[in-house]
């Protein structure tokens, strides 16, 4: 594989993974992760990556918190909730 | 138009993925609940002006950022941009390549993922300067594209790819500070000794800089 190609692949890794480069770009990069394995490890690991991002910084709400956030929207605009 | 009478039914549903970004924004819980109460009044008063049917989760995501810089900008006078060190490409899975070399298949690097526990996670989230963890925040965590990034933030759409590569990266380095796989994995069966409490003491030494 040429180093050329794996520049340009790596260049729109990002783009790629956020599904935000047209078809023709996207199987462009597809046909050269199938190809060159270094590229393909690499490209599977940022996707895994941004899904443990993802997962792994969600917070739980406390209960707690979205009932204070009813009591002062419903303190501030007594019209926002019920009635 | 939208009407106020629908908020609740509308918006509320939003409000925990708003806290949760809050948190990562403010990176304490008393702020976070700030800021997301404040968003949500404002939401509110100005409801009739949002479109319905147009894209309300971001509506109300560019409220929250906004409320978050004004506050925290009033707050603490930091420079609003803050540059980041140079990162390069793939830091983070030649890092973790490069530890694990020799021993180890393929794959290895996708493992080792797993070993990431949430607080460091969300610690290297929250280690990024402003400009670079707010798109991070909003692409990767809660999915937005980056037309939606940029109206959010209001800013182009080239300055919020530049910035989301940039950022990523940077979370990749603070990753990899925070999360460092060792190579000789710490004995977890053993007991922790009760561990002698340090008392701390405040000197109270406090800058008494300008108010």
């Amino acid at each position: 594989m040429t180093k050329k190609a794996c520049e340009d692949a790596i260049e729109r890794l990002y783009p790629y993974l956020d599904g935000e480069i047209n078809s023709y770009r996207k199987w462009q990069i597809r046909r050269h992760l199938k190809s060159c394995s270094p590229c393909g490890s690499a490209f599977s690991f940022e996707e895994k990556l941004k899904v443990v991002i993802k997962e792994r910084t969600r917070e739980d709400v406390p209960l707690d918190v979205i009932n204070r956030l009813q009591e002062f929207l419903h303190s501030e605009e007594p019209d926002l909730f019920g009635d | 138009m939208a009407d106020q009478a629908d908020f609740e039914r509308d918006a509320m549903p939003f409000a925990p993925q708003l806290y949760s970004a809050a948190l990562r924004m403010t990176r304490n819980p008393a702020d976070a609940e700030d800021v997301v109460q404040e968003t949500f009044l404002k939401a509110y008063r100005a409801y009739a002006t949002f479109e319905a049917g147009t894209n309300l989760k971001a509506w109300l995501y560019r409220i929250l950022t906004n409320t978050y810089i004004n506050r925290y900008r009033k707050k603490k006078r930091r420079p609003t941009e803050v540059e980041l060190d140079e990162v390069e490409d793939l830091y983070l899975y030649k890092k973790i390549g490069g530890a694990a070399r020799g021993d180890v298949a393929p794959s290895a690097e996708e493992e080792v993922l797993e070993t990431f526990v949430d607080a460091d996670v969300k610690a290297a989230v929250e280690a990024l300067p402003d400009n670079f963890r707010m798109p991070v925040l909003l692409a990767d965590v809660e999915g937005f594209s980056y037309k939606e990034i940029a109206d959010i933030m209001d800013v182009p759409i080239g300055t919020v790819m530049s910035r989301l590569h940039r950022g990523r990266k940077a979370l990749q380095q603070a990753l990899w500070q925070f999360a460092e796989p060792s190579a000789s994995q710490p004995p977890a069966d053993v007991p922790s000794a009760a561990e002698p409490s340090d008392e701390v003491h405040n000197t109270g030494q406090e800058s008494n800089s300008d108010d």
